[in-house]
């Protein structure tokens, strides 16, 4: 790939008022140093790393600018080195001898781009000999910032709005919007299907409790109704919760704080309603984090959490999901969202439900685990003001591959994905259109 | 000279040797004791450890990283270690002067094989040297360290090579024989405070990995509090 011309990128808002910068970042790490576990992780990465610059080959941004200063092991440098010079005793003395600078305003700043241009898709982290986890780096790196203020404005108002806004979502959707769509599309489902196929709400005791990237409600309609229409057929019991819609969590992107108290807040929902089951619909980050952190903050006796394609393809395998293969005649390719992909944990239920119905599917290389990020990972995507790094830098790997299928639909099972690759598609005028797993399965579901 | 080959082979050896022993013994015990420590406080504690296991050797097979771009770096990398692990311990000249001090011995390489292995290690050294000087990417990343190990270890085995083959030695014997004592000191004595470590650190690599996002409950909230933070809007 031809390296691209570099887009510097500047999106996040001061800390208000204006403070120490590295004053304040140095307590705010040592803080957490001394609260959570990360003191362990970054002890064993600040000593192993050999510096073989092999991680430079796995990440696409590296791959898109050829600049050092996006090789995944020099940015998470950035964050080892204040670790070593200040909290550790070795380099405590050598600064003492040597005369090392301490940490300086102007290392915040290149910490504050370089944490937001890796996108913690996590791909390198293949390639390190070491085992260095870089996305953890940038993930770390990230809550510290934000700690003292430095966070994009978009992922801070979607979180203060989800935590602490009048509607408790990212999107702003109020309750009676929500319950307006739910019926409109069960209207659509029943001039579609002519059946009755319910979107149910409140439902105590429920197997599943449904937690759709909010959204969907919004942007996705083909999708949740390919969903619902799924539970028709296996006649599980399901439902959405109106005290909490909503399964994004931006604080996986940005502090663990709000990662937690989002978790919180879905295990609520979950308790409240005597749900058995977590169902995270298609979104790779909101899938990722329940799946991860609900074990994590939600003690002994915390939910199962399961993905919507984990729950689709049982349901075709056990055969009370029937599709029809003559429906779609288009070639179709499958993109893996990073945080259900890179683990293994979602990567063959998509493949197995789109191969039984669709003649020409065709992968991009390589692809599931190690896939390449869209390019707008680790919310990058909500960052609108960075659009033209996104498509022209994070995205130029995914353009190259989706030229190279020739496919006119790209399945991206994530909400964060598809708003991404519209804009990959559209800015590198490719000839194809985004769609859900779940907008095809609505198409060729027999009921 | 004498006294100093002398010095360097005796006190300032069994002290180099006692530093890279006890510091990377710390750094293994710490890692164990750490590991015990945060999993007590970690809110998820399941742990698979048969899989951490074969994740470690699989990480640990060299096959793995062949499948890249930078295959060329696996291969001399793979060259530089054999020789690297296999002869300072191996040789027999080595194994006589253990027996010497500790009174027992082990089994030694044949000579062709650690002469042909020391010599993949010097040679290998270089070319990855080398190729750090030639990826800008290698470049960008590398410290003083990563520029004077590699000649460093080259150093030391070829004044092995040349100790052990004196005929092909075109400098004093004494003087080869101090740069290879006090080398190969020197390099056991910053063992513990370089990317050496990671001799000892590796294994626990993917148990580490596997840790990294096992979130402590709590830990913001508290870092928030330490901070003096709490109530404030979000
Ligand atoms: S996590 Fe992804 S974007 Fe970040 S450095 Fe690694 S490969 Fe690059």
């Amino acid at each position: 790939m031809r390296p691209v011309k570099n887009i510097k990128i500047k999106y996040h808002q001061e800390p208000s008022p204006p403070m120490n910068r590295p004053q304040k970042f140095l307590e705010a790490f040592a803080a957490m140093l001394k609260h959570s576990h990360y003191g362990y992780i970054l002890d064993h990465f600040a000593r192993i790393g050999t510096k073989c610059a092999r991680c430079a080959v796995a990440c696409p941004v590296h791959e898109a600018t050829g600049r050092p200063e996006d090789i995944p092991c020099y940015r998470s440098e950035l964050l080892l080195r204040v670790y070593r010079r200040h909290f550790t005793l070795e380099g405590r003395l050598q600064a003492r001898i040597f005369g090392a600078p301490p940490l300086s305003d102007e290392d915040i700043d290149t910490m504050a781009e370089a944490f937001y241009r890796c996108t913690a898709c996590r791909r390198c982290n293949f390639e390190c000999p070491m085992g260095i986890d870089h996305g953890m780096i940038t993930h770390l790196g990230r809550h510290i910032l934000s700690e003292i203020g430095v966070v994009p404005k978009a992922l801070h108002v979607s979180v203060r709005e989800q935590l602490a806004g009048k509607t408790g979502n990212t999107s702003a959707i109020p309750l009676p919007a929500l319950l307006d769509t739910l019926s409109f599309l069960e209207e659509e489902l029943r001039e579609q299907f002519n059946k009755e196929i319910k979107f149910p709400v409140d439902v105590e005791g429920a197997e599943y409790v449904f937690f759709a990237p909010v959204s969907d409600y919004l942007l996705e309609p083909d999708t949740l109704m390919g969903q619902a229409a799924v539970f028709f057929a296996t006649g599980d019991s399901w439902t959405i919760g109106t005290g909490n819609y909503d399964g994004i969590n931006y604080g996986l992107f940005y502090n663990d704080r709000f990662l937690e108290d989002i978790i919180k807040r879905e295990l609520a929902e979950v308790r409240r309603l005597k749900g058995k089951k977590i169902l995270i619909g298609e979104c790779g980050h909101a899938s990722r984090a329940a799946k991860v952190f609900v074990p994590a903050y939600g003690g002994e006796d915390a939910p199962p959490v399961i993905n919507i394609i984990e729950y689709t393809c049982q349901a075709m395998e056990s055969g009370k999901v029937r599709l029809r293969p003559d429906v779609i005649k288009e070639r179709v390719t499958y993109h893996d969202p990073c945080n259900i992909a890179r683990s293994g944990w979602i990567v063959d239920q998509p493949r197995k439900i789109l191969r039984s119905f669709i003649k020409d599917f065709v992968e991009m290389e390589p692809h599931g685990c190690n896939n390449y990020c869209c390019g707008g990972g680790s919310g990058t995507v909500s960052v609108d003001e960075i659009r033209a790094f996104r498509t022209s830098i994070g995205g130029a790997k995914k353009a190259e591959q989706l030229r190279a299928t020739g496919a006119q639909y790209v399945v991206a099972p994530c909400a964060n994905c598809k708003k991404q690759l519209r804009e990959v598609i559209e800015d590198h005028k490719l000839d194809m259109e985004v769609i859900g797993l779940h907008d095809l399965v609505l198409k060729a579901i027999a009921l | 000279m004498d006294a100093l080959i002398e010095f360097g082979r005796g006190p300032l050896f069994r002290f180099a040797v006692a530093i890279a022993l006890l510091g990377i013994s710390r750094h293994a015990i710490l890692s164990v004791i750490g590991f015990i420590r945060l999993r007590a406080r970690v809110g998820d504690k399941r742990l698979a450890y048969g899989a951490i296991a074969l994740n470690t050797l699989r990480r640990l097979n060299p096959l793995k990283y062949l499948v890249s771009s930078r295959w060329y770096y696996t291969v001399l990398s793979v060259a530089f270690h054999v020789g690297l692990i296999l002869v300072p311990i191996f040789y027999l000249g080595h194994i006589r002067l253990w027996r010497s001090g500790l009174g027992f011995g082990w089994p030694a390489l044949p000579g062709p094989v650690a002469d042909v292995l020391s010599l993949i290690t010097i040679v290998s050294a270089m070319l990855l040297l080398a190729a750090r000087a030639w990826w800008k990417e290698s470049r960008a990343i590398s410290k003083a360290q990563d520029w004077l190990l590699p000649p460093l270890i080259a150093i030391a085995f070829l004044s092995g090579y040349l100790l052990a083959h004196p005929a092909q030695n075109p400098f004093d014997f004494s003087i080869t024989m101090f740069v290879h004592v006090w080398v190969g000191d020197l390099l056991l004595l910053i063992t513990p405070f370089t990317k050496i470590v990671h001799c000892t650190l590796l294994p626990f690599s993917q148990l580490v990995a596997e840790m990294a996002w096992r979130m402590v409950p709590g830990a913001g909230r508290d870092a928030v509090k330490t901070l003096g933070k709490e109530g404030q809007a979000i």
